[in-house]
């Protein structure tokens, strides 16, 4: 039924545009009222669940598997093991390969072959009837290993507590030197005339440590094999559907084209719900063995195995007595943990390729050393490893500002692009669109109240207080393509108008539960000049849904609301062609508005839904000029400055916009605790034109969240042994509400050139500058101590080792 | 989820329970508020072949026995919080309530015998029940016997209470009204078990001298630590050196300190004073 609205509801709506306006969430009262339907509550006739033996042991060679008792338990199906794998699968295909970019690679199966190498790999599937059945036959399985040494530290090996003596170090993959993916250097500049020439050179250091995505709902899968047409349908909760199905027909040997992928409701992703994960091609290859649908959903546990952004960054940098920064060298390790079909690891690279963020720095090599180790895989995660970029560059000019006793923010000033210099070509050959960071900043001063909170410090530090002040500019490029692989860069959609004059949207960008479908009908409404409540935008399936990549880099507003806005447009052209002539005026002096058209200079109107309707029943009478009659359109919106086209040094520009901030941070420590007081923190944001502020604010307050958590507590720990020591949240610590103060919070908006509408992203930031922020402001607190913050997280007993390492060294210094 | 199947018994009666736990000494797991037996089923971590609940036995009452608050074992957080003669008179009881992890519905659902059988170290009931002297009520086919708190925490996970055995009722003292309390509590974020408590009870005479002094440390070490600062403080004002040395006492009498993936055990040892101290002070402002 088309809703609309009476005349005087019209009148006080008419002048609105819904772009730029808090429109709320599109089927809000689903989640409110319960009835928003996740994959767990999908129903299945004769749906059988699968339960995973995961490896005990982080490297071991598997000697033998006795499946036999659960075989013959009555209510357990079958059992498989990576045999079966071997003869029912191909390889899972990476979602991005090392070998395209030169690095080592390997095959990739949903069950270990012969070897495990991480604690937590699966090694035996068991389905059975119920999720309880499955899990207990899980006791019925024997797996006899022989434990290898292994490394949970590039280059560092731990032999098995179990080895009577030293056994050989063996790489994860055979065929491999070491443990090394690959090496990729970033050299712009002349680096060592750099240092030569610089006035001061600080060497030193910081180091991320790994940290999880933590939806609050896991992953989780149905697969349903149909054997009469031999088709298979996957329901998931995933982030990119039509990749996903290249990869499921891939690896289980389908035409493309005979698998279906359909996401359901998702509670949230951060990168998690990329593919590449055993899980998807193995409930397929059971539904297929079994004929019949198979259902597994990861638990809480199984969902912190899967990491990210452990990596260590020593650097140099060079700069000059006023303030310049003239050259940096960065060279990175990260620890991967095994190679996985996501796209985790290739967040190593993005860290390399984001330097140096927004600072005019005319000389900088940056060397990556990507490594994997016997950790769980790493997933990409909200900020793909520019977070990291910005969490160091924010502490370069941190330490340039203490070591010359400069105010940071000056130093900041100094080295930022000016506005007046944009598109910008960065050292690493990334073009920034547009920005105002020095408006930004002055902006966060005031937000803050700078000098009075520096007044404050100054009083709060007679008292013996340790209290800090720290800043971050936040460089975050958006809406990535990576080439040679299914990381696209540009999306479809198809807007239809039905009839009744109703609308559908169907988009290739899909939504993790933020609400970037509701962004997307705003822009269609505003295009169209419909009312928001007769839109319908359909995400996520495969087998209605144009060919689309999905939800990553910020990129849903960039290129779904792109191509849904052309697609706008064409299908708002033909209806125009048939107002003009219904209300005998020309299509310029056409007003559409809210569901009416209104001809300018004369008293005549239409709904958009009659002309909707006049089109469908008598398009022969009266839609002349209008080749194409149907009120449907599909468009394409393929970003401007985006190119793989190398330039004369090489390099490549896969991100089109560039969304950026300013963020602050107020902390107060106990130096006797070690225990940091976050007191205030806040940001200025830029992500170009803002299409719902609502929306917005709420991606920048759960990544500030995020970031919160990464610099203060959130953190995977392994125990000697390999296995993982945090398996929920009573031990991995994610910041509650009462954790948090209120997040201060102004937009700024220089809309980008290049996009359709101006927009840049939003989502994918926040999370490097918060945590920089704080690590910043921990500094500040602790620097009359003689403390260098270069580890995170700032937990109490990180912190209390920081300030016990500077006593023991200014007392060094002291004699 | 919970793999195995098991029995699950309800009995009504103190005579009944008794009689289900002996019929299966060894497999059975006594429910309280189901608060930790719940998770370590679902995380595979205990299977009970029987689960004996309380929930029946009329043991959520709070009473005024003589001198004593006695407290029955499924008393929970948030009946102790609704006790207000209680926690008027023990205030430690309802700062240290008020205070558990886990909101709401782990303060709906947690209990106070749980909480103590428990014996996790990170957990804030240990050494509070130790600081404010309570007995803890064992019963079993053997009839009843009464445990003091300090002698009831043995190690970390692990008390005095035999299998076949169920705790009834928890007594505590009333408070003599001349006795100061203090309390400091060091978690690492809201959703954070502690990962130390600090718990002073002070008298102090006129002169503000010390008359008496119990300080309890819980989180420190597996179980909780009673540090015997009487000799320091007993017949004298607490001055800084007293302080210091009271900080002192502390950090010598950690010799084994707890260690878990929060805290390693030298953290624990580094902060034990810090702990004290505050607690004590707290008991003085």
């Amino acid at each position: 039924m088309s809703i609309e609205l009476t005349d005087e509801k019209y009148e006080q709506r008419k002048s609105e545009k819904y772009i730029g306006g808090r429109s709320k969430k599109l089927n809000g009262d689903q989640f409110l009222t319960g009835r928003a339907r996740y994959i767990n509550d999908l129903e299945f006739t004769n749906l059988a669940h699968l339960a995973i033996v995961r490896s005990p042991h982080p490297h071991a060679v598997i000697k033998n598997i006795d499946i036999e008792k659960a075989l013959a338990d009555p209510t357990v199906l079958t059992v498989v093991t990576g045999e079966d794998v071997l003869k029912h699968t191909n390889p899972i295909p990476h979602f991005i390969d090392p070998s395209v970019f030169g690095g080592n690679t390997t095959d990739l199966r949903c069950l270990a072959v012969d070897r495990v190498i991480y604690a937590g790999q699966p090694v035996v599937a068991i389905v059975a009837t119920t999720k309880n059945d499955a899990e207990k036959a899980m006791d019925l399985i024997t797996i006899e290993y022989e434990e290898l040494p292994y490394s949970m530290q590039p280059g560092v090996v731990i032999q098995p507590a179990t080895a009577d003596r030293d056994k050989e170090f063996v790489p994860n993959y055979d065929g491999w030197e070491d443990n090394n993916v690959m090496h990729i250097p970033y050299v712009e500049g002349d680096m060592d005339a750099a240092i030569e020439a610089a006035d001061f050179v600080i060497e030193d250091e910081i180091e991320m440590h790994r940290y999880a995505h933590a939806p609050m709902e896991t992953r989780g899968y149905v697969a349903s094999w149909n054997k009469y047409d031999e088709t298979l349908d996957f329901y998931g909760s995933c982030q990119n559907p039509h990749p996903l199905r290249w990869v499921l027909s891939q690896s289980l040997g389908l035409p493309e084209n005979k698998v279906r992928v359909i996401t359901p409701k998702v509670g949230g992703a951060f990168g998690l719900k990329m593919h590449g994960h055993p899980e998807e091609s193995l409930v397929c290859m059971l539904s297929k063995m079994l004929d019949r649908p198979v259902k597994w959903i990861e638990d809480r546990r199984e969902s912190f195995l899967i990491g990210a952004r452990e990596q260590k960054h020593r650097f140099q940098v060079a700069f000059n007595k006023d303030g310049t920064v003239t050259g940096l060298r960065v060279f990175i390790t990260s620890n991967i943990g095994v190679l996985g079909g996501m796209p985790g690891w290739g967040m190593a690279f993005l860290t390399g390729l984001a330097f140096p963020t927004g600072y005019k720095i005319p000389n900088t090599d940056i060397q990556v050393s990507i490594n994997t180790t016997n950790k769980g895989p790493w997933n990409a995660a909200r900020g793909y490893g520019k977070e990291a970029t910005n969490l160091l560059m924010e502490r370069v000019m941190n330490m340039v500002a203490r070591k010359l006793d400069m105010d940071s923010l000056e130093v900041r000033r100094l080295n930022l692009i000016t506005k007046t210099e944009f598109p910008y070509k960065t050292n690493g050959g990334l073009n920034i669109d547009s920005g105002d960071y020095h408006g930004a900043i002055d902006k966060a001063m005031e937000l803050l109240g700078y000098d009075d909170v520096r007044k404050q410090q100054q009083e709060l530090r007679a008292e013996g207080k340790y209290f800090g002040i720290g800043f971050a500019f936040e460089l975050t490029p958006e809406g990535g393509d990576i080439p040679g692989t299914l990381v696209g860069g540009f999306d479809t959609s198809t807007v239809k108008m039905d009839p009744s004059g109703d609308v559908t949207v169907l988009t290739g960008v899909t939504t993790p539960g933020s609400g970037n479908d509701t962004g997307i009908a705003q822009i269609v409404a505003d295009e169209l000049g419909v009312l928001i409540e007769n839109i319908t935008v359909i995400q996520g399936d495969t087998g209605i849904c144009p060919y689309g990549f999905g939800n990553y880099s910020g990129r849903s507003m960039l290129v779904g609301g792109g191509s849904a806005a052309l697609a706008a447009r064409d299908v708002k052209a033909r209806i125009a062609v048939v107002a003009a002539i219904l209300l005998e005026t020309e299509e310029e002096n056409l007003e559409f508005e809210r569901g009416m058209i209104y001809a300018k200079g004369k008293d005549a109107s239409i709904p958009v839904k009659d002309v909707a309707y006049t089109i469908y029943t008598t398009a022969f009478a009266t839609s002349f000029g209008v080749s194409e009659p149907a009120l449907e359109s599909t468009k394409v919106y393929k970003p401007d400055n985006l190119t793989h086209v190398p330039d004369e040094k090489g390099r490549i520009q896969p991100y089109p916009t560039y969304s950026y901030a300013v963020h602050f941070a107020v902390t107060e420590v106990d130096i006797e605790t070690g225990s940091v007081d976050l007191q205030r923190i806040g940001v200025v944001h830029d992500c170009g034109t803002i299409i719902n502020p609502t929306l917005v604010e709420g991606q920048m307050e759960g990544a500030i969240v995020m970031g919160i958590g990464a610099a203060l507590s959130e953190e995977l720990i392994h125990g000697e042994d390999g296995t993982l020591l945090t398996d929920r949240f009573k031990n991995y610590l994610m910041p509650r509400a009462g954790d948090i103060p209120t997040i201060e919070m102004e937009h700024t908006v220089t809309p980008s050139p290049f996009s359709v509408l101006g927009t840049k992203g939003a989502g994918e930031g926040g999370v490097g500058g918060a945590q920089a922020a704080i690590a910043n402001a921990v500094d500040d607190a602790l620097s009359t101590l003689g403390v260098t913050v270069r580890k995170m997280p700032l937990s109490p007993p990180n912190v209390l080792q920081m300030i016990r390492e500077a006593e023991s060294t200014q007392e060094v210094e002291v004699i | 989820m919970i793999k195995e199947k098991f029995l699950y018994k309800s009995p009504k009666t103190i005579e009944e329970a008794i009689a289900v736990l002996a019929e299966k000494k060894e497999g059975s797991t006594i429910l309280g508020g189901g608060t930790w037996v719940v998770p370590e089923m679902t995380s595979w971590k205990r299977n009970p072949e029987q689960i004996v609940d309380l929930r029946h036995m009329n043991l959520a009452t709070v009473k005024k026995e003589g001198e004593d608050f006695v407290l029955g074992a499924m008393v929970t957080y948030s009946q102790i919080l609704e006790s207000t003669s209680l926690i008027e008179n023990v205030k430690l009881l309802g700062i240290v309530s008020k205070g558990i992890t886990g909101g709401a519905q782990i303060r709906n659902f947690g209990t106070i015998g749980g909480s103590a059988v428990y014996a996790n170290p990170g957990s804030d009931m240990p050494a509070a029940l130790v600081t404010l002297s309570a007995r803890l009520s064992l019963v079993s086919e053997d009839g009843k016997r009464e445990v003091p708190a300090e002698e009831f925490f043995l190690d970390a996970f692990k008390t005095a209470i035999q299998p076949g055995e169920i705790l009834t009722e928890i007594s505590i003292p009333s408070f003599d009204s001349k006795q100061k309390f203090g309390y400091y509590k060091l978690k690492f974020g809201e959703s954070s078990w502690p990962i130390a408590t600090g718990a002073c009870l002070i008298k102090l005479d006129n002169e503000d001298k010390c008359q008496s002094v119990r300080l309890v440390l819980g989180g420190i070490c597996a179980a909780p630590l009673l540090v015997d600062v009487t000799k320091i403080l007993v017949d004298s004002p607490i001055t800084k050196e007293k302080l210091a040395e009271v900080e002192q006492a502390v950090h010598d009498a950690v010799e084994q300190p707890w260690s878990d993936v929060l805290a390693t055990a030298d953290y624990r040892k580094s902060i034990a004073s810090v702990v004290a101290k505050r607690a004590l002070l707290d008991a003085l402002r």
